[in-house]
């Protein structure tokens, strides 16, 4: 004989505003089975915990439905509490009349009826519940990182540090990101390569990390504590091991005017190359698309120069299959094409750059060693426009997401420039200055203030060339004024976007993204670093516009989740897992074919003298995810879910139907 | 013709290569004709085949009693053909399980019309031919006619369209039985705890059922137009059957029976699909 106890949470006002809550529980306890129905303020709380303990062992519930907010928001407190009190979590459920009535609906009776029905649903289904008992599954300790920016950097020393072995991958010949490629970094003007280049090195020397460079996640199969990923090491075409990067080889390359990825097109590189000096690992790799020996099959020049015998043209990508735990995600961003706006004449007058191509003229390791000088000429340019938000903020062409990083690199931008140029006048366009942070407005009016740049609260209509200058037509907001700056260069701040292969490896991971491919978390406030996807984490700019302290903080976060998921052996699993009913399976292996985890297995069926029979489905229960696919794929529905079985199903649709 | 055939057949139970023949055998009128089993090349004589061979005799090889008899050599007409196809694709049957003698037929049910024996074949084989043969012939305007008149009605009236047919339905299952691949050990249908179809012959269960059985259709169905011509109530099942391959190739551009290698068109998905609901 059912026993269930009903309890409806007003969650404070949100529920009961248009819930009639106590209504609900009168009703709710003349239902067949209900034992004891009350309503309280807040359910999840302390006292609101205990009333269902209480219940639960007072009057011998043998179930438990709690009428409050989405199950993904409380599920695990509640039946945490039904566990306390001697009560099999799984006989514990949810009725959602948060989210699925009083935020939806404003008329009071036509809410509270729809909350009884729910309720209602909820009881029957509990009626026909089974307890279930969780799964344990063992747990590979060790993490892949992906991305080796500053983000994943962090993450793979952080959990190295902590004892877990890493697998750090990177798809560039070396890790260091975008950050080695900055100048000096923002609010302390500290150099960006001598903060992080320590990092880079004690990566590649630290006996936890394994570093694969120039490679790319392939296949990743499996969940939380055992996950299967593939790898491709794409072919370097320089044998690591016997490489001792003397550099003779770029020296003697004959193609040398490749324009420089890291030096954003301002500088060159040659077909066997390190993207810069600092590069870990400090030894090169084959451009196949430049070298001439993969373009004309003719040259040979760094086999000939190499002392050692590294250079091997007939390398082949290799995939290297690994078993990890846990799954850092730090894939970093891209910044937009500037040549989308047309009318500031990107790609059309030289002088007209992006902020990372400017973060380039100022870097002591750049293509003009520190020195600001424009790529059209080399002259020092004297006035300098910096133009915010391009491609921020505009819902029409660009992104409308602000980019967070902006405001404070063209600062810095204007402040480095006057400290390099004396008699040099920056000006900045802006929109509205979003300078939060640690010592970061003190940042901007210093700029401002010390090193004198004009700021302007108005957007650039139109820049074009004349006489040698950059005429730069714009608007002065604040005092009403048109102005133009007839500049000698044009500094862009394009918008942060995700990277271009954020969404196929966001599918590979089954990690779910948002419109604009940022990679999403768990929850905003309170699950920052977590995805969906239980064992893997975020770590930086794939999951939104960030700058390096934010980066830092959050990959520190995401490793010390690594970390206290391998703090123990074992993993509880929740066991909501399909089941398979061999006695009705025909083997046709839809099932089989549809399970996007590759949790079916096929199963001989022997008989006593142990010949096979016959063929069935069979559920592995540790790779199962509980996703239901299969269950409803089966044609003789041969596959059962627990907990979301057929006949409790039947019992809720029944319980909505005949009223 | 049909010595050919019969030559073919005994050549095949005395070489052994299969140890029962699936054909055709004389009905108990002239114009309709029974399946036989043959195992004793002896009786060989017992087959024919003429323009009343209508049944698919692939619905006999999934079946526990008939597996016993042994590795079958089926005579199969195209959509037969077809139908060994999906039963091979979804492991039903071994793609070398079973030998196929390929027989075709200008028209069925039209007395004068010419057959023909197209030779022995197995199971890839047949495939080659008919990609050849008879996918030209798959889902044209003549088929899709019906179809279409029923698709242009507007919804309320295709509703009442289709409860007027099911209405008569009497819920025998003689579309099932007659079909290759309802093959299943135990149908939806008969699963009764909880029991999701009700079984009575009224107008609700009967939408229900026949819908469910259309659906599980859904990119396996043969057009071999067996369950239209089983139905005693003359139900026009095939128009249902053609709405939804018609569906499947625009969505998919699949005919199946054509790739007994391949996946299940759906039981399969593919990440990179063009359609956003997937992602």
């Amino acid at each position: 004989m059912a026993r269930i106890g009903v309890f409806v949470c007003h969650c404070g006002e949100n529920i009961a505003r248009t819930v009639d809550c106590a209504r609900v529980a009168e009703t709710a306890a003349k239902f067949p089975g209900v034992a004891h129905a009350v309503d309280y303020t807040y359910m999840c709380s302390d006292p609101g915990q205990n009333l269902i303990k209480e219940a639960i062992r007072e009057k011998r519930l043998t179930g438990v439905v709690v009428a409050a907010c989405s199950p993904r928001m409380h599920e695990p407190t509640f039946r945490r509490a039904a566990a306390e009190a001697g009560l099999n979590p799984f006989l514990c459920e949810m009725a959602n009349i948060r989210e699925h009535v009083s935020w939806v609906h404003e008329d009071r009776e036509v809410a509270t009826a729809k909350a009884i029905d729910h309720v209602r649903i909820m009881v029957e289904k509990v009626r026909h519940n089974e307890p279930l008992y969780p799964i344990r599954v063992p747990i590979t300790k060790k993490a892949l990182v992906i991305g080796g920016g500053i983000a994943g950097i962090q993450a793979a020393l952080d959990i190295a540090n902590g004892g877990q072995e890493v697998i750090l991958v990177e798809k560039e010949p070396s890790i260091g990101g975008h950050m080695a490629q900055l100048s000096e970094t923002f609010p302390t003007l500290d150099c960006s390569q001598c903060i992080l280049t320590p990092r880079m090195v004690e990566v590649a020397s630290h006996p936890n990390i394994t570093l694969y460079t120039y490679s790319e996640i392939e296949e990743v199969e499996g969940f939380i504590g055992n996950f299967e990923v593939k790898i491709r090491k794409k072919a370097r075409s320089v044998d690591l091991n016997k490489c001792t990067g003397c550099g003779l080889c770029m020296e003697k390359c004959p193609m040398k005017k490749i324009p420089s990825e890291f030096e954003c097109g301002l500088g060159a590189r040659t077909a066997i190359y390190r993207p810069f000096p600092q590069a870990v690992p400090a030894k090169p790799v084959i451009d196949r698309e430049h070298c001439l020996m993969f373009t004309r099959g003719k040259c040979g020049t760094c086999a000939k120069v190499c002392p050692t015998g590294a250079i091997n043209y007939e390398d082949q990508d290799e995939i290297v299959t690994e078993k990890v735990g846990a799954i850092v995600v730090a894939t970093g961003y891209r910044v937009m094409d500037a040549d989308l706006y047309g009318e500031y004449g990107y790609g059309k007058y030289p002088d007209v750059i992006t902020g990372m191509q400017f973060e380039r003229l100022l870097s002591a390791s750049g293509p003009t060693t520190g020195e600001v000088r424009r790529p059209s000429d080399g002259k020092i340019p004297k006035k300098v426009v910096f133009v915010q938000c391009v491609g921020s903020r505009d819902n029409a062409r660009g992104v409308p997401y602000c980019s967070k990083i902006c405001c404070m690199y063209t600062a810095k931008h204007a402040m480095l420039y006057k400290h390099k140029v004396h008699d040099g006048q920056a000006y900045v366009f802006y929109m509205d200055i979003r300078a939060g942070g640690k010592n970061y407005d003190e940042f901007v009016r210093r700029a401002i203030e010390e090193d004198d740049a004009m700021y302007y609260r108005g957007r650039v209509s139109k820049i074009y060339e004349e006489n040698g200058k950059l005429i730069v037509k714009g608007v002065d907001t604040l005092s009403g004024l048109t102005i133009q700056v007839n500049a000698d260069m044009v500094v862009l701040a394009t918008a942060v976007l995700s990277q271009e292969d954020a969404e196929p490896l966001a599918q590979k991971l089954s990690i779910s993204y948002d419109e604009y491919d940022f990679l999403t978390e768990a929850h905003p406030k309170l699950r920052p670093v977590e995805t969906n996807t239980a064992g893997i984490f975020l770590a930086g700019a794939c999951q939104a516009p960030k700058d390096i302290p934010d980066t830092v903080a959050q990959a520190g976060g995401a490793a010390s989740k690594v970390l206290g998921l391998f703090s123990s052996d074992e993993l509880e699993r929740e066991p909501v897992i399909a089941r398979v009913n061999e006695e009705t399976c025909v083997a046709c292996w839809r099932c089989y074919n549809a399970c996007p985890y590759g949790a079916i297995e096929k199963k001989e069926i022997k008989d006593r003298q142990g010949r096979a029979v016959r063929w069935v489905a069979h559920v592995n229960e540790s790779v199962c995810a509980g996703c239901g696919l299969c269950n409803a794929i089966c044609p003789s529905n041969s596959v059962e879910l627990d907990g979301f079985d057929d006949e409790q199903l039947y019992a809720e649709i029944g319980a909505l139907s005949n009223e | 013709m049909i010595e050919q055939l019969r030559a073919k057949a005994k050549e095949i139970l005395e070489k052994g290569d299969a140890s029962v023949i699936i054909g055709y055998g004389r009905g108990s009128r002239e114009d309709v004709a029974t399946p036989v089993f043959i195992t004793d090349s002896a009786r060989i004589d017992e087959m024919v085949f003429n323009p009343h061979c209508y049944n698919n005799l692939m619905t006999f090889v999934t079946r526990d009693d008939h597996k016993r008899l042994g590795t079958p050599a089926v005579v199969a007409k195209e959509c037969d053909m077809k139908a060994a196809i999906v039963l091979a694709q979804e492991d039903q049957v071994k793609e070398d399980g079973m030998l196929l003698l390929s027989v075709s037929c200008e028209e069925m049910g039209r007395a004068d019309a010419a057959c023909r024996f197209n030779g022995v074949m197995t199971i890839p084989q047949a495939e080659e031919w008919l990609k050849q043969n008879y996918l030209p012939a798959e889902l044209t305007p003549e088929k899709l006619a019906r179809v279409e008149e029923i698709e242009k009605m507007p919804a309320q009236e295709r509703w009442a369209f289709w409860s007027k047919e099911f209405e008569r339905c009497i819920r025998c299952y003689a579309c099932r039985q007659a079909c290759p691949m309802c093959y299943c050990r135990q149908c939806i249908v008969e699963k009764n705890q909880p029991q999701w179809l009700s079984t009575s012959a009224h107008p609700a269960g009967n939408m229900a059922w026949n819908i469910v059985r259309a659906f599980h259709l859904a990119g396996r169905c043969v057009d071999c137009g067996e369950c239209e011509r089983a139905c005693p109530m003359d139900i026009p099942l095939v128009s249902l059957n053609r709405a939804i391959q018609k569906e499947v190739k625009s969505a998919f551009d699949y005919v199946s029976g054509y790739d007994h290698a391949g996946k299940p068109v759906m039981a399969t998905f593919r990440k990179d699909d063009e359609e956003d609901f997937i992602k």
